[in-house]
């Protein structure tokens, strides 16, 4: 056998066995979609059946129609748009002031961004509930919206971006009389494309997939989102696997969906987060 | 040194600043200040009330009247607390596995896709799904997964001949394996993406220089791959350690610390102590807690750094 059959060879065994790893990453997600299509009895069947042996198609508008899916969509819908719309300018702005202006103080409000980093949410999860009980914001999306926005990781991460741009290009357009507002919008944010894409992937799937902050912030019924809104859901089904397996799967598929026309977006975001550090 | 010229820039700045730098420091404070104002009031405030709290017993039926500085009692209290034990004992067997099996996988099946596979890119996506998926859907998937009467799982494995099968989230000898299992499935995506990312800059004429070597598959691994990707699996590793001691989610899905205590870890014991015992100074205290271990975490990054990269 030549080298280069060998080769072959060896990458095709290869593949094959990080093939196996990948389906093991996704059969969960697969099980799930063949449960929801699942009559209640034939969802436990051993030997286990992906395409199911009868289709029940009741699933999806038992769940939709006959609980509070609808209201959880709209929920995690609104307080997700409004925090990114929210994050995208204050976020921006804020980077642009401390990647590409000079002013007093600078170094100083900046380190207490820095300090905020450190300090993980589970750690004030009690004293922002009692803090936010004296500003009247809980039970109300202001108390997961607000946090959202005002993100110091998010400014942290465009200021990189902002960073890496040259300085000749800024200079230029400011000979050119633009002022720092028209630089800001005309010159740094179309050359930052690629950070704006990767703020919103980011604050997209952390809001949409956030589970603490509504759990205790903003728990009413009817302002649930869609991970609290699940929990629910699952607690009055109990033991009816398909119908849940079925809210589990409308629950994640906005963001999957999302994840699989923008994968490459997404991949190198989140890889070039953990480089960083 | 640095910080003697910026101070003296500073000064001079202070001297004679010019009417386009005066400009530039108007523009500086409107695009900041906005943000500032409320990193402050939402981020930064919470943060330092956090740090007072744990020293203070608080029924918060009483109002703010009924807060009380109780100094270091808290803290002393937590030497007699069995639950937090538990939280802590459960919390180092968690880090324990979670962390090594973790990094192990995504180091190895980083190598392979990086050079050896085909279809790299769909393996690649298959490999992060679990990883942007909220914990709360894929949690109750799980739960049904590794029930114990009836669950795929458990019919494979006693399709494989295996009697004496786990109980798994119903029971506490075996509840926790279950959480690091689904948590290690669910991240393991993650560290392998940095881990390729980082893999990617290593130049292929290494590998090839070693294969004229006579060196295989196995040897360059452990002889080019780890050596060169060593600040990264450091890096990496500091990073899972700290996000396993900020586990939470699927713990209070599925299990909410039990059976008993054995899945009960500090993120879900200050979960317990604030909102089902309304025991609010304590559960601050251990939030306080939690707060010097990741900071040690952390400092114990920021230390090694440099020694690692060099």
């Amino acid at each position: 056998m030549n080298s280069k059959c060998k080769t072959f060879l060896l990458r095709l065994v290869i593949t094959a066995l990080v093939g196996i790893f990948a389906l093991l990453c996704i059969f969960p997600f697969i099980w799930m979609v063949s449960a929801s299509f699942k009559n209640e009895i034939d969802v436990m069947e051993f030997p286990i059946r992906i395409i199911p042996k009868v289709v029940n198609w009741n699933n999806y508008p038992t769940v939709w129609f006959k609980s509070d899916f609808p209201l959880y969509y709209k929920n995690s819908l609104i307080v997700t748009s409004v925090t990114l719309i929210g994050t995208m300018i204050l976020s921006t702005t804020a980077a642009y002031g401390f990647a590409r202006l000079k002013f007093r103080g600078k170094n100083i409000i900046f380190a207490v961004y820095l300090a905020t980093l450190m300090v993980p949410v589970q750690v004030v999860l009690l004293p922002k509930y009692i803090y936010f009980g004296q500003l009247h914001l809980n039970n109300t999306f202001y108390a997961l919206i607000l946090p959202g926005i005002f993100s110091a990781f998010n400014t942290f991460l465009m200021r990189q971006y902002f960073e890496g741009i040259p300085y000749e290009l800024t200079e230029a357009a400011q000979l050119d009389g633009a002022n720092h507002f028209r630089t800001f919008f005309q010159v740094i944010l179309p050359l930052t494309k690629s950070g704006l894409v990767t703020l919103l992937l980011f604050s997209f799937s952390w809001t949409w997939n956030d589970y603490i902050n509504p759990l205790i912030y903003c728990n009413k019924e009817s302002l649930l989102t869609l991970t609290v809104g699940l929990q629910r859901f699952q607690q009055a089904q109990s033991t009816h696997y398909a119908l849940i397996m079925a809210g589990c799967t409308l629950a994640l598929a906005p963001l999957i969906i999302l994840f699989l026309f923008t994968q490459k977006y997404f991949i190198e975001s989140f890889a070039s987060s953990g480089v960083k550090g | 040194m640095k910080e003697k010229t910026n101070g003296i820039k500073i000064i001079t700045a202070r001297k004679k600043l010019t009417k386009r730098e005066l400009r530039e420091e108007r523009a500086g404070y409107l695009f900041v200040i906005p943000n500032f104002i409320g990193i402050l009031i939402f981020v930064a405030l919470p943060i330092l009330l956090s740090l007072l709290l744990g020293f203070t017993k608080w029924n918060p039926m009483q109002g703010l009247q009924g807060i009380e500085f109780v100094g270091m009692d808290n803290f002393t209290d937590m030497f007699s607390d069995e639950r937090l034990k538990a939280a802590l004992i459960n919390n180092l067997v968690y880090t324990g596995l979670y962390v090594p099996i973790s990094i192990c996988i995504a180091m190895v099946m980083a190598a392979l896709l990086n050079r050896f596979v085909f279809f790299k890119i769909p393996l690649r996506l298959m490999c992060f799904m679990p990883y942007i998926s909220a914990m709360v859907s894929v949690a109750y998937i799980w739960l049904i997964l590794l029930n114990p009467e009836g669950g795929p799982i458990n019919s494979i494995l006693s399709a494989l001949g295996m009697s004496n099968l786990p109980g798994w989230f119903t029971s506490s000898a075996s509840a926790l394996g279950g959480i690091i299992i689904m948590s290690i499935w669910h991240d393991v995506g993650y560290y392998m993406i940095i881990f390729l990312s980082t893999m990617q800059g290593i130049s292929s004429e290494i590998y090839e220089s070693a294969k004229v070597d006579g060196a295989g598959g196995i040897q360059s691994f452990f002889k080019i791959t780890v050596p060169m990707m060593g600040p990264n699996i450091f890096f990496v590793s500091i990073l899972a350690t700290m996000n396993s001691f900020k586990v939470f989610d699927q713990i209070n899905v599925l299990t909410e610390g039990g059976p008993g205590y054995s899945t009960n870890v500090l993120v879900y014991c200050i979960y317990h102590y604030a909102f089902k015992e309304h025991n609010i100074g304590y559960a601050s205290a251990v939030a306080v807690l939690l707060f010097a271990i990741i900071f040690v975490i952390s400092m114990f990054q920021v230390k090694l750094k440099d020694k690692v990269t060099v």
